[in-house]
């Protein structure tokens, strides 16, 4: 949850600008406290470190100017939320780009993981081709037991190992409590580890086998 | 606002539009999360999304994981302060200010106006009447008293009440080549009722004073002549009269 003081001195400021007093020292608080989460979220979106500061600054003006006209019942944070998105979405059409909106997108499934100790590590692929065969059956095996976990448990295991979340990450997402995460992710991990230990052992043996 | 959509499908190939996730993120989603929650576990793009709403809920928590420029945040705000004048809001109260003053000012100018063509209306027609001809408009003779008069004589100038004016003809002045000459009227406690700079005198060393019945009352007075000699105004003569309006 957001800090009470920090609310209140952002609900202060947004009133002083709309009540027109100092407005621009309002807005400086304003800007001051969005500035960062603002130039991350273009920093992921644009390409170039002129086109994030342009976006950003963009963003800002769309904010001081409709500024008087925001609604203070409603969260200041998603309103400038929906402005800094709307102005990527105009500066995309704008430049005509068809590279992809968001993150590069990793496709579900092709990232190869690997145990050290108790955590998650993954494991960048090597280009040898017996290297690859393995990483491909260890993958779709670690996939298909992955997809065989309950609900809440496969969804923190996937965003935690396809996507590289932390937990606070994942219990964002997921509206959890960072303690059920970890929580999911011990027992997700004991029970693919106790099905793909066997499984893992079978694939080994067949490929060197193979190989004899 | 609470969003719903059971209906639409939320698989990693389409992904539900912003406003479901603003729902999502603010708890205010009516249907099943699992269809989200399990797009969200196969789709960096709305993870990416949900994240940064998040972030943006709680700027100051996420900051201190973000690594900020000072110098190019102090560009951004350099270069986004030259757009935001003409933009600037006004108070509240400077609106309906302006207005107020803007009347106020119409209304005092306006009377003022108004006034001031009032007050030169009646000054045209003051000189109007003045510049008529009158008919028997009283004019009468004065000389020095050192010569004819004195300041307790009975004679008294009569004049009309209902007069516009009158006229006084001071006699026997001496030409000394004076280039100014004033006439001071005293009443009989010497106060200065009224004066006339620019006095002429004739070829005779007669001038000629044209007065106004609504600057005296019946009474003493005496018309106290002076030169101005060497930057310095000088007595020349005095001329008592009595007034008696009828």
């Amino acid at each position: 949850m957001p800090n009470r003081e920090d609310k209140e001195r952002i609900a202060r400021a947004v009133l002083g600008f709309q009540r027109g007093e100092d407005p621009d020292r309002c807005f400086r608080t304003i800007f001051d406290h969005y500035y960062p989460v603002v130039q991350k979220f273009f920093s992921r979106r644009a390409p170039s470190p002129e086109d994030r500061l342009d976006l950003t600054q963009e963003t800002f003006f769309r904010v001081y100017k409709g500024l008087k006209g925001f609604r203070r019942e409603a969260d200041f944070g998603t309103w400038l939320f929906r402005i800094a998105f709307n102005t990527h979405l105009k500066w995309r059409d704008r430049t005509r780009s068809d590279e992809p909106t968001g993150a590069i997108p990793q496709v579900v499934g092709e990232t190869d993981v690997s145990w050290e100790g108790d955590e998650w590590v993954s494991v960048t692929p090597q280009p040898t081709p017996l290297d690859d065969s393995l990483r491909q059956e260890r993958r779709q095996m670690l996939h298909d037991a992955i997809e065989e976990l309950p609900g809440q448990m496969r969804r923190c295991t996937r965003l935690r190992i396809y996507q590289d979340l932390s937990y606070r990450e994942i219990a964002a997402v997921l509206k959890l409590s960072i303690e059920t995460v970890k929580v999911h992710l011990f027992q997700a991990r004991k029970k693919l580890k106790a099905e793909l230990r066997g499984a893992l052992d079978e694939v080994d043996s067949d490929q060197h086998g193979d190989k004899t | 606002m609470r969003a719903t959509g059971s209906s639409q499908t939320t698989t990693a190939g389409a992904h539900p539009d912003l406003e479901r996730w603003i729902a999502y993120h603010a708890g205010e989603f009516d249907d099943d999360p699992e269809p989200l929650q399990d797009h969200l576990a196969s789709c960096n793009d709305c993870t990416s999304l949900v994240l940064d709403l998040e972030s943006f809920s709680d700027p100051q928590k996420a900051s201190d994981q973000i690594p900020v420029s000072e110098f190019e945040k102090a560009a951004v705000w350099r270069a986004l302060l030259p757009q935001l004048a003409p933009v600037r809001p006004t108070k509240s109260w400077q609106i309906p200010a302006a207005l107020a003053a803007s009347f106020l000012v119409i209304t005092v100018g306006g009377w003022g106006w108004i006034s001031q063509q009032r007050e030169l209306d009646g000054l045209r027609r003051e000189v109007a009447d003045l510049s008529r001809p009158q008919a028997n408009v009283p004019v009468h003779d004065l000389y020095d008293d050192v010569i004819l008069r004195s300041a307790d004589t009975e004679d008294a100038i009569e004049i009309p009440a209902d007069t516009q004016s009158f006229t006084l003809i001071l006699n026997q002045l001496t030409d000394a080549g004076d280039d100014e000459l004033r006439a001071l009227i005293l009443d009989a406690s010497g106060l200065n009722v009224a004066t006339v700079e620019g006095l002429k005198l004739d070829a005779f060393g007669v001038a000629t004073l044209g007065l106004s019945p609504a600057t005296f009352v019946s009474g003493d007075y005496v018309i106290h002549i002076e030169a101005r000699r060497d930057g310095v105004w000088t007595e020349i003569a005095d001329f008592p009269m009595k007034l008696r309006f009828f």
